[in-house]
């Protein structure tokens, strides 16, 4: 589904990511850990099309389109998602007629018909409650007023409600509770299905223990130092990033 | 050759001939007064303008609040009965009163700024209503005056008095529109004594089309324990100047602000206003936002005083602004002239171009970038709006709002 090959690039004149290799399928969980300021934000941007950043060098195929050379909505409109880390107050535009125009936007795009009033209120109900997320939120402004928990549940909801192929969860964790990180984490793993795939950016181990990734990469200093399953999530839990940095100042 | 030709001047010889002569000595304000630094009238200054009862409208009844209880439309400064609704017996034209009458009225109103705008009007005015709700009487529904501009050089100059008794309660839209009007011109002047207890909720929806051009004087009175609000909606027009000058002269008073402005093409839309806090006690909050577009220019001008004896003035004001283009121009200043110490006043002015950030968010939804831009303008200038409390007035105008923004807004290239 995504195939990111050695993928450079840079904010003005500081390279962040140096050399990324990345291959993720349909229906598997894949997990990117990694100390601040490795990269890990950088790399979901630019999959996501943020423009502050160049690419230098490589290459990222998304069901076999090359994904950077599309605008940041035809990446949402292929099925690209990505739940961000801190979600943007937007006041005056409610969260109803936001999802609305995006919802149609991605429909009119793969060529089918605009939803229906009646469907489109039957998904907010439903998907709203994957998220426990209380239903009168969808009308207020996009996340304006939402507190930290609110604002990444209503990040999942969003998630829910355009369906996406593949979702990019951005330190989806940060600032929450364990109740609200079992909500979210509840909502994702309801999403998952053989079609789709995640990618969950997070610094630490704990959000891995709800949503359990099929692979786990280290990313320290702008590339993929280390891959493994599950279990490398407890081990870098257990000794440290200095263990992975250790390790590469051995080698 | 005069700047304003009234060919059917009627009565009120003292008043006109009073700012006539004060006319005759006046100069139209250059960049070097203060208050006209940003919007220059040479150009305006040098056409000139008729006063001519036309009779061309035909009825605009899209144009106007469907649901007002009562309208009075007035063409170029005339009144037209066939397309006015109803009769209240709280109105009268100002045409109906002698000079007696007038000039007692004013006199209640008890405050003017003097300058060009209320000069003009004074030797030109042509009709426009006074309206005086008795005391603990509730206005029921909206009252609507609508002023059309039509013609070729034509000048509309109309005069407005409100004397809101006390504990009354009013809502009136003033609806500025235009038809087939090339290089018109129009003068409002409006005076409003508002009394203990009183509350007046005003909306003023400036619609004119291009190549109308505008200047308001709005003069009003706060008495005790009184609660004034004031929506200024621009949408269009040439060269719009509204002076709102609001005199707090009691105890518990409130005073709301607020305006939004879509300045687009070549419109000049300034507005500078002054809430004169006199006594204690009292709270006053201003908001407005602008949007300036294409090769647009806005000025926002807004003075607040607090008086020596005034204490306890809770005083909030905020100016909001985005440029759409790189030939688009906002200046802003606010003024704060604070005498007394114990008060809380603040204020804040911001003018940027659209928030990258929102831009983006809702680009990696699937909204497109011209989708995205167009739903950020329209949630700017929708905000204010809706806070209008009177659901009628609200959608009206959030209706006139959204066909301004899909018929002026360009594409992004």
């Amino acid at each position: 589904m995504l195939e990111i090959k050695n993928l450079r690039a840079k904010i003005e004149d500081k390279e962040i990511l140096k050399g990324i290799n990345l291959n993720v399928k349909a229906g598997e969980v894949h997990a990117i850990m990694g100390p601040n300021g490795s990269g890990k934000s950088t790399l979901s941007s630019v999959l996501a099309g943020r423009e502050d950043y160049e690419v230098t060098e490589g290459k990222v195929l998304f069901n076999g389109k090359d994904l950077l050379e599309m605008a940041p909505e035809d990446r949402a409109r292929e099925g690209l998602f990505l739940a961000f880390q801190y979600p943007v107050e937007i006041p005056g535009v409610s969260n109803i007629n936001f999802l609305k125009t995006a919802i149609n936007e991605i429909r009119t795009y793969n060529e089918k018909e605009n939803i229906s009033a009646k469907d489109f209120m039957a998904l907010v109900k439903e998907k709203s409650a994957l998220v426990e997320l209380d239903p009168k939120l969808a009308q207020r402004s996009v996340n304006q007023g939402f507190s930290g928990g609110e604002k990444k549940r209503n990040e999942i909801f969003q998630m829910a409600m355009l369906e996406p192929k593949l979702a990019i969860l951005d330190e989806t964790d940060s600032g929450l509770d364990i109740d609200a990180l079992r909500i979210v984490a509840n909502g994702v793993n309801k999403l998952k299905s053989k079609d789709n795939a995640t990618i969950v950016i997070t610094h630490y181990q704990r959000l891995l223990e709800y949503i359990v990734p099929d692979f786990v990469h280290v990313l320290y200093n702008g590339k993929i130092v280390k891959s493994g399953g599950k279990e490398l999530a407890l081990e870098l839990e257990e000794k440290g990033y200095d263990w992975i940095k250790n390790q590469l100042q051995e080698a | 050759m005069s700047w304003i030709v009234n060919k059917d001047e009627k009565g009120f010889a003292e008043i006109r001939k009073k700012a006539k002569s004060a006319l005759a000595s006046m100069e139209f304000p250059g960049l070097k007064d203060e208050d006209w630094k940003y919007t220059k009238l040479g150009k305006i200054s040098k056409k000139s303008f008729t006063v001519e009862n036309i009779k061309k409208s035909k009825a605009v009844n899209e144009k106007f609040f469907s649901e007002a209880s009562v309208r009075f439309v007035f063409e170029n400064g005339f009144f037209r009965e066939g397309l006015s609704k109803g009769s209240s017996p709280y109105i009268k034209r100002i045409s109906d009163l002698t000079e007696q009458q007038l000039t007692s009225a004013l006199a209640e109103t008890g405050y003017v700024k003097e300058g060009i705008i209320p000069s003009y009007n004074d030797a030109f005015f042509t009709d426009g209503v006074y309206i005086n709700i008795p005391a603990g009487t509730t206005v029921e529904g909206v009252i609507e005056l609508v002023y059309i501009s039509n013609g070729n050089a034509q000048a509309s100059v109309v005069k407005n008095i409100i004397l809101a008794g006390e504990k009354s309660n009013a809502e009136l839209v003033f609806n500025f529109t235009s038809e087939n009007a090339t290089e018109n011109l129009v003068n409002h002047v409006f005076h409003a004594a508002v009394h203990a207890g009183a509350k007046l909720t005003l909306y003023k929806i400036q619609d004119e089309i291009t190549g109308v051009s505008h200047f308001s004087s709005e003069n009003i009175f706060q008495k005790n324990n009184s609660v004034f609000e004031i929506h200024t909606i621009t949408l269009n027009g040439d060269l719009v100047r509204n002076d709102l000058n609001i005199k707090v002269d009691g105890t518990g008073c409130h005073t709301h602000l607020g305006g939004v402005f879509v300045a687009t093409n070549h419109m000049h839309v300034d507005n500078h206003t002054i809430v004169d806090h006199q006594k204690p006690d009292c709270t006053s909050d201003e908001i407005y936002k602008g949007i300036a577009g294409d090769k647009a220019t806005g000025v926002f001008n807004g003075k607040i005083f607090v008086r020596r004896n005034a204490q306890k003035i809770n005083a909030y004001q905020n100016s909001a602004n985005v440029l759409l283009s790189d030939d688009a121009s906002i200046y802003t200043k606010p003024e704060l002239e604070i005498y007394a110490d114990d008060v809380k006043c603040s204020h804040g002015t911001t003018t940027g171009c659209l928030d990258e950030a929102a831009l983006f968010y809702l680009r990696a939804r699937g909204i497109g970038e011209e989708n995205a831009r167009n739903l950020l303008i329209h949630a700017f200038a929708n905000d204010m709006i809706e806070k209008i409390a009177n659901d009628g007035v609200r959608n009206w105008i959030l209706e006139k709002m959204d066909a301004k923004l899909e018929r002026d807004l360009k594409p992004i290239a």
